[in-house]
């Protein structure tokens, strides 16, 4: 069922994951701190204890043992302007965004910060006013240059996304969540090339279980439109689907996504049904580094030949703390590798690969650049169809 | 019976006997009391032991802190009379379970290693409270509780028969249900009956801070776990589906039949030369009429179940390029 490059990405996605999850520098810490909670239950009253129990814990990311140690110590020590920031940091890691707010606060205004740490402390004051919203609006727009080494000609690449997110209220809070996403290219020199997607999701999200933090699932509503020059691409989707994430450890956490509907193309008669699903995990060895894993299947009926997609990608992603700089958000490193299979009921069997990798730098807390290579190969049971392209992009972009 | 005995095993090796150190003072202003079961009234100092069942209880003005065994803190205010009613805990599996009776006063409660896996549970005159993974303010005051969800998984509340849970942080209980979120004013306020008011002017310290919280500014559940909020978006740009490259057809089993590539011709003839025959010179000529066949079309016929968006393989050529611009 699955195609070499499928397997191939889940034998490495393994192997990483076994080399990575060699225990030893987790044990260590938590042996660490087991052993400095044993000294503290001693000394209650040792800040150094404190200090180094609370480090640990949000290496760890055990944030609540982290706030409870800080709490402790302000108790000894109410001036301590770090040990309150930090507490400040550790509430909104959890969540609890008044506390939060409590203590940052109380350093802004009674501290004497640093620029740094009054950076710190700012960035994260506007944050948790972005999160105090009923209604919280976030995305981003960028746009850029982009090349394609293969056919030497280039173009533009843009991309913007917005995404609202709404509390409907109540004492376990469903929030409804929509996003509008947008990517494409316009190559001026090859225009039949140029393409763009937009998808618009839109759907309520809750718990499962009823708690903060957890399973959640989400039903949605999916409205994805392609425009493609040449029209080989071209289509309107309208499907149903729902999404399902569960958060199961400090490092692994679960996703799945279904969705059905029905394609629609230029031409009624190409028209076809449409299945999705992808199945995958999470593992986050430390809190900087994320490997992601998924299986995935499409199956599209009708049109002019039926066909079923079935595919395997791994994503890495490392945010690399730049240090001091106008920005104090961390850079973003991601790779990627994608197989796919695409069998259809003619006999044609495609291997689709893509590949690529990104680097997004902040230059300040709102604006970034980015560069990123792609790779693209088709390898046909026809060998007509064979194609493959390299797209290098290099852009600047907004959040908000 | 095979299973529950080693369960009841670790439960009783697990709890400790009532005079067993649980926990310890942390922190303390001015003065507490304890008093353990069968045992006189005691001024409990910084680093003082308690004991399952102590009887703690503030002055008007005392404040204190208690760090127990599995990690849980408790805060307590002015004013507050607690007991600590049980206490269940084993390092070795990390479980087990914490109980507190909150008679009147204050507290925060910031759970440990048990109240992950097991609700911890505080116990009031009105009400009592299940707490999982889990940080709340509790406050009993004029025979009525209110408890406020602060971080963890969830809250419930018990009371005249009824229960009412929340999960929303800074979500309000009552005898009465679910009441809303706290005001920051008011949040505020109870904070300050805990820790006492904050100081005038904060100071720089030699400790304190840590430099290492993850900057990607989301939110972590109790026990670290983090929702991966960009498993669906990652993929939009950059998958197989959306790439440089166009999806081509679905192409029929049989066509279109690409020409072979042959070497160019150096003398290329003309198809339409007449074609001379080779006479032998004893031969008679045998004069046979040739006919050129001439092919008005010299691309293949179109496969019936060709995709009909291509009207020529001049359009095939310009959408794969390659061999079609050779037909």
């Amino acid at each position: 069922m699955f195609s070499r490059i499928s397997k191939l990405i889940a034998t490495s996605a393994l192997t990483m994951g076994l080399f990575l999850a060699h225990p030893a520098v987790a044990e260590t810490r938590t042996d660490r701190r087991q052993a400095v909670f044993t000294a503290m239950l001693s000394d209650p009253t040792n800040t150094a204890l404190m200090v180094e129990y609370a480090q640990l814990s949000i290496e760890l990311r055990d944030f609540e043992a982290a706030a409870s140690t800080l709490e402790r110590m302000l108790d000894i020590d109410p001036a301590n302007q770090q040990a309150r920031l930090t507490l400040a940091q550790a509430y909104f890691a959890l969540g609890a965004d008044q506390l939060a707010r409590y203590h940052l606060d109380l350093v802004t205004e009674r501290g004497a910060l640093t620029e740094g740490e009054q950076e710190v402390a700012s960035s994260y004051t506007d944050s948790l006013d972005r999160r105090s919203k009923d209604i919280q609006v976030t995305g981003h727009a960028q746009v850029g240059l982009a090349y394609r080494t293969d056919q030497g000609n280039g173009g533009l690449a843009y991309s913007a996304d917005v995404n609202v997110r709404q509390d409907l209220g109540g004492a376990d809070p469903v929030l409804w969540l929509t996003g509008l996403r947008l990517r494409g290219y316009y190559l001026p020199e090859d225009r039949d090339e140029s393409k763009a997607r937009l998808v618009l999701r839109t759907g309520p999200s809750f718990s499962i279980a009823k708690e903060a933090f957890g399973p959640r699932l989400r039903p949605y509503l999916l409205l994805e439109n392609i425009r493609d020059e040449d029209l080989s691409d071209e289509g309107t989707t309208v499907a149903g689907g729902i999404g399902y994430d569960h958060p199961v450890s400090s490092q692994i956490s679960l996703f799945a996504n279904a969705e059905a509907g029905r394609l629609f193309r230029e031409d009624d008669d190409d028209d076809a049904d449409v299945q999705r699903a992808i199945l995958g995990l999470t593992w986050r060895p430390v809190s900087a580094l994320y490997v992601r894993v998924s299986g995935r299947w499409t199956t599209e009926d009708g049109g002019t030949d039926d066909m079923d997609r079935t595919g395997a990608r791994l994503d890495l992603g490392y945010r690399i703390n730049p240090g001091t700089g106008a920005a104090r958000r961390d850079w973003l490193l991601k790779a990627y590798v994608q197989g796919d299979t695409e069998d259809y009921d003619s006999g044609r069997e495609d291997d689709l690969l893509a590949y690529g990798a990104s680097l997004k730098g902040y230059v300040t807390n709102e604006t970034y650049a980015e560069l990123a290579v792609r790779r693209f190969e088709r390898d046909s049971s026809r060998n007509f169809l064979d194609d493959d392209e390299t797209l290098i992009t290099l852009s600047i972009g907004r959040s908000f | 019976m095979r299973c529950v005995l080693p369960v009841l095993l670790s439960l009783a090796l697990a709890t400790p006997a009532l005079s067993e150190k649980i926990g310890v003072v942390s922190s303390l202003t001015p003065a507490m009391t304890g008093k353990a079961p069968n045992a006189a009234k005691r001024t409990l100092r910084t680093g003082a032991d308690v004991v399952m069942e102590d009887q703690v209880v503030t002055s008007a003005k005392g404040r204190a802190q208690l760090l127990f065994l599995d990690q849980t803190t408790l805060s307590i205010a002015p004013s507050s009379q607690i007991t600590l009613d049980s206490f269940i805990y084993d390092p070795g599996n990390r479980g087990g379970q914490i109980g507190i009776g909150l008679t009147k006063g204050t507290l925060r409660f910031v759970g440990g290693l048990s109240s992950r896996r097991k609700q911890g549970v505080i116990r009031t005159p009105t009400a009592t409270l299940g707490i999982r993974g889990s940080t709340a303010l509790v406050r009993h005051v004029n025979g009525r509780t209110e408890a406020v969800f602060i971080s963890g998984k969830r809250m419930c509340l018990e009371a005249r028969g009824k229960r009412h849970c929340t999960s929303r942080r800074g979500g309000v209980l009552t005898e009465a249900g679910y009441q809303g979120k706290i005001s920051d004013d008011a949040l505020f306020l109870l904070l300050e009956r805990i820790d006492g008011p904050a100081p005038a002017v904060l100071e720089r310290r030699g400790s304190g801070g840590t430099t290492n919280i993850p900057g990607d500014r989301g939110t972590y559940g109790t026990d670290g776990s983090k929702r991966d909020e960009g498993m669906f978006d990652d993929r939009l740009g950059t998958d197989t589906g959306f790439g440089v490259l166009d999806t081509p057809p679905a192409a029929p089993e049989t066509a279109p039949v690409a020409p072979p590539i042959m070497a160019p011709d150096p003398d290329p003839v003309p198809d339409m030369m007449p074609v001379t025959p080779v006479i032998e010179p004893d031969q008679e000529p045998v004069v046979t009429p040739i006919t050129p066949v001439i092919d008005p079309d010299p691309i293949p016929d179109p496969d019936p179940d060709y995709d009909p968006e291509y009207d020529s393989y001049y359009d095939m050529c310009l959408e794969f390029g390659g061999d079609y611009c050779n037909l």
